[in-house]
């Protein structure tokens, strides 16, 4: 008897386990949507994208707010909150039949709302202009340059990046300009180097302004080089970059 | 000598004006921000939709 009570309560418990375990495997977690949906939306990766999706899915983690309705279509509301810091941060409104973002709202430092987007997206500028790249596109490969690698870029030394942040690559921009990106998957550091050539700085004060939308900007000059540092991070981690370019040049 | 005066005062307000860095006037006066900024920071926002994972949400890109 109470053999036979034993072997019924562990069938009843197999069951419950069992309907516990495919309830859990039917419900997609936020990781995994995420997942999809940069699967979907590139059909062939290069190295560049193949870096700065494991870039993303190493320094954010992913929580499932709940569900919404955008343009009629039902969407998983999905925050990425970045491992390192509080801030900035990002949350995605994913189809959940198709896997495609629907919106997305984007903070800066400061809890500043600097971005919402409901796609389909048309492209923004800060002033309306057109682009304003040109000239070559080069992309390095992956370099933690965190203390120990001084042999990043010709031109300076950084001393330490933010953590979770990787060299991704240099491109030429105008009037002599070069620009180095850093990115950790979702957001970028970029720091703009130009070699006094004609006798005339572009940037004559030395400082940090914010622009909204954009971030904090550090302007300096070493020597004969003047630089600009733009990003939207905690401004700490932000100075150490602008402190060690202006260390060594 | 009243019209050297007046020519030189003439030359000596076009010399200043050749040294005052009228570009950066201008600039300061539409966004408090020179041209130069406004061109990085647009480089640096065009950076952030097509070097991080924006470029595989975003359509177009």
């Amino acid at each position: 008897m109470n053999t036979r009570r034993m072997l019924v309560a562990l069938v009843v418990f197999c069951v419950a386990a069992a309907a516990a375990w495919t309830r859990g495997r039917s419900q997609v977690g936020p990781r995994r949507l995420v997942v999809e949906v940069l699967e979907s939306a590139n059909s062939t990766f290069s190295p560049v994208d193949r870096k700065l999706f494991q870039l993303f899915l190493a320094n954010y983690r992913f929580q499932l707010l709940g569900e919404a309705v955008i343009n009629g279509r039902v969407a998983w509301v999905v925050v990425a909150k970045p491992k390192f810091r509080k801030q900035p941060c990002r949350q995605f409104w994913i189809d959940s039949k198709q896997r495609v973002v629907l919106a997305f709202k984007d903070w800066g430092c400061g809890s500043v709302l600097k971005r919402v987007e409901v796609l389909p997206y048309s492209r923004q500028q800060i002033s309306g202009k057109g682009s304003p790249l040109r000239g070559s596109t080069s992309l390095g490969g992956d370099r933690v340059l965190c203390g120990f690698d001084y042999s990043a870029t010709p031109f300076y030394r950084l001393a330490c990046l933010p953590k979770g942040f990787r060299y991704i690559g240099r491109r030429v921009i105008g009037s002599g300009w070069h620009q180095d990106i850093y990115s950790d998957g979702a957001y970028a550091v970029s720091v703009f180097t130009r070699f006094l050539r004609s006798g005339r700085w572009e940037n004559r004060n030395s400082g940090l302004v914010y622009l909204a939308g954009v971030g904090f900007i550090f302007t300096g000059r070493q020597g004969t080089v003047e630089y600009v540092v733009v990003g939207d991070l905690p401004l700490p981690e932000l100075r150490v970059i602008q402190e060690s370019i202006g260390k060594n040049f | 000598m009243k019209r050297i005066g007046v020519a030189l005062i003439l030359v000596l307000f076009f010399a200043a004006a050749l040294f005052v860095d009228w570009q950066s006037c201008f600039d300061r006066r539409s966004n408090n921000l020179s041209a130069s900024l406004q061109r990085l920071a647009r480089a640096h926002v065009d950076a952030e939709n097509r070097l991080t994972i924006a470029r595989f949400i975003l359509p177009g890109r």
